[in-house]
């Protein structure tokens, strides 16, 4: 029975040197090396017309993945740096595309599976006139730009990786892509008709740390006009609306105060009997002209305004300006309508708002009016020259 | 005793000298003639001297397309580059140029072009490009493919590149139209 127990123990052995084998082939195999997507790095990214939107798209791994798209109708991308790693039969290959300079695309598109940002929440399908976005990853894996000036650009192609870290995934797209197609369809179009948040878990909150937004705004207006005025309005929309009611209130209180001490006297007057009766005439009859006055007064206030700037042989300073404002803002009529009456003033008006437009940045390179609503303009052009020092000369004809 | 060497006079055929110089010569006249003419050269290789720089002021083209590649190198037999494709383009203040050193001193070997010149059929082999650049209709893109090279693609309908400089591996102009064409070599200090 020799030949039985070399049969086991040959058996034995070829089982445990397959698993052996089995066991080493797995640590053999090298790291598989992720060159999904080109990863884009901006310090800052400032946009008008921005719409995000879930598509569907090819990478390099496959035919067909949800993803984040932004549509851009125009941005200027400070910092930017474009990598994208492929595995070459040589081993890692980073193909770099670093711009110094800023860069400036119109009509751009973005497809991407993840993203960190510091900005404000985006929404599915929802038109943002005006977006910011600082410390900008994202993992794209399309990109379109009907016209594109990259400023010292510098192109590199080198072994290894020179990728930065990917951030994760969004998490909507993660859920999407455990569906079914079919079914993946009709989430999307819910997700879109229903506006939902796509780089938040809630409408509010921001991937930001806490405070990011705060910090956004800050330093984006020191650096140029054109680019960060557009993002006052969105931490402070209410201030506008509420103080041209201060002027309206406060000319009504020098009306009620005079009536006080004219009241009291009275009493003593009328415990006395005829003679006191007649001196209430001349009491009463001061009343009329504080009244009459007062309403003149409250007239001449909204007439000032245009008065005012015709004479000032149409020299604006920074009260005027405000007035002026914040009487088209009442009115709810743009700048150059508040002096309709007069065709010079208007003239100068028209002028005027150009060239605070031009300032805002709300003028385009055609010389068009970017569209946006009269009364957000107004309120950036408040804004805009409420920090001028008092007095200042805003505009000369 | 020693065996005598023998001397073998041998004769040149004159009518075979005489035709393939003949022929050498016409061939080469016939060349430099048609370039002389047109101005135009066709399919030009400009490889196998290692890397080299291409600076120019000002380039417009149209077709282009960006994908990268592994190509040999003054330095290594296979290196990382990016192969640009470009149709069709012109190129105002065109320099190519080279540094050699030679016993210890550098020598540079620069072609310069003094009018604009226009190729077709472009290919450059770069491993670095440094420029101002404008693109119309920009696509960056991954594809999904097991070849490398096919798995990210840059194109444009036109690329206007300003103040440029190229680190070239590899040119090949499918023409060449390069007038006012100068080739100098001058000692540099590097």
């Amino acid at each position: 029975m020799w030949w039985k127990s070399k049969f086991i123990l040959l058996s034995c052995s070829l089982t445990l040197m397959f698993l052996s084998i089995c066991s080493l082939g797995k640590s053999v195999h090298a790291e598989k090396l992720d060159t999904d997507g080109f990863i884009i790095e901006a310090d800052r990214v400032v946009g008008s017309g921005m719409t995000a939107s879930i598509v569907k798209q090819e990478t390099t791994e496959n035919d067909q993945k949800p993803m984040l798209r932004f549509q851009y109708q125009s941005a200027t991308i400070y910092g930017m740096r474009l990598t994208k790693l492929v595995d070459s039969a040589n081993g890692p290959v980073s193909i770099t595309l670093k711009a110094s300079g800023p860069v400036t695309v119109k009509g751009m598109t973005v497809d991407t599976t993840a993203i960190s940002f510091k900005g404000a929440c985006i929404k599915a399908s929802e038109t943002v006139p005006e977006l910011g976005m600082e410390d900008v990853v994202m993992v794209a894996h399309y990109m379109k730009a009907e016209d594109s000036l990259i400023e010292k650009l510098v192109l590199n192609t080198i072994s290894g990786n020179a990728g930065s870290e990917k951030p994760g995934k969004l998490q909507v797209l993660q859920d999407l892509s455990l569906l079914p197609l079919n079914q993946l369809d009709k989430e999307v179009e819910k997700i879109s008709a229903g506006h939902l948040p796509l780089t938040c878990a809630d409408g509010s909150k921001t991937d930001a740390p806490s405070g990011g937004i705060g910090k956004i705004t800050d330093p984006i207006q020191d650096v140029t006009d054109v680019v960060t005025k557009p993002l006052d309005p969105v931490t402070k929309p209410l201030e506008p609306i509420l103080k041209p009611l201060d002027p309206v209130t406060k000319p009504l209180e020098p009306i009620l105060k005079p009536l006080d001490p004219i009241t009291k006297p009275l009493e003593p007057v009328l415990k006395p009997l005829e003679p006191v009766v007649k001196p209430l005439e001349p009491v009463l009859k001061p009343i009329e002209p504080v009244i009459s006055s007062t309403t003149e007064k409250v007239e001449q206030v909204v007439k000032s305004v245009c008065e005012q700037m015709e004479d000032a042989k149409g020299v604006i300073h920074k009260e005027l300006a405000l007035a002026l404002i914040d009487e088209a803002i009442a009115k709810k009529l743009p700048l150059n309508k508040v002096c309709q009456s007069n065709t010079s003033l208007t003239k100068e008006l028209q002028s005027w708002e150009e060239s605070l437009l031009k300032s805002l940045g709300l003028i385009d390179l055609l010389g068009k009016v970017i569209v946006q609503d009269p009364i957000q303009q107004l309120n950036k052009m408040r804004d805009n020259i409420s920090k001028t020092k008092d007095g200042a000369i805003i505009f000369t004809p | 005793m020693e065996s005598p060497v023998q001397l073998v006079e041998g004769t040149t055929s004159k009518k075979v000298f005489w035709s393939a110089l003949g022929a050498g010569i016409l061939t080469l006249a016939l060349l430099l003639v048609s370039f002389g003419v047109s101005g135009v050269a066709y399919a030009v290789p400009i490889a196998g001297v290692g890397d080299f720089y291409v600076e120019f002021d000002k380039l417009v083209g149209t077709g282009y397309t960006f994908y990268p590649k592994m190509g040999e190198t003054g330095t290594s037999d296979s290196a990382p580059q990016g192969t640009n494709l470009i149709e069709n383009l012109t190129i105002d203040n065109l320099q190519l140029y080279k540094d050699f050193k030679v016993g210890g001193e550098w020598i540079r070997v620069k072609i310069a072009a003094s009018k604009p010149v226009q190729i077709s059929g472009l290919q450059h082999d770069a491993d670095l490009i440094e420029a101002d650049a404008k693109f119309q209709n920009l696509v960056v893109q991954e594809k999904h493919s097991d070849d490398w090279q096919k798995q990210f693609k840059q194109t444009s309908s036109t690329i206007v590149l300003e103040h440029a400089k190229l680190k070239t591996h590899y040119l090949f102009q499918k023409t060449i139209n390069m007038n006012g064409m100068k080739l100098t070599v001058e000692k540099i200090n590097k």
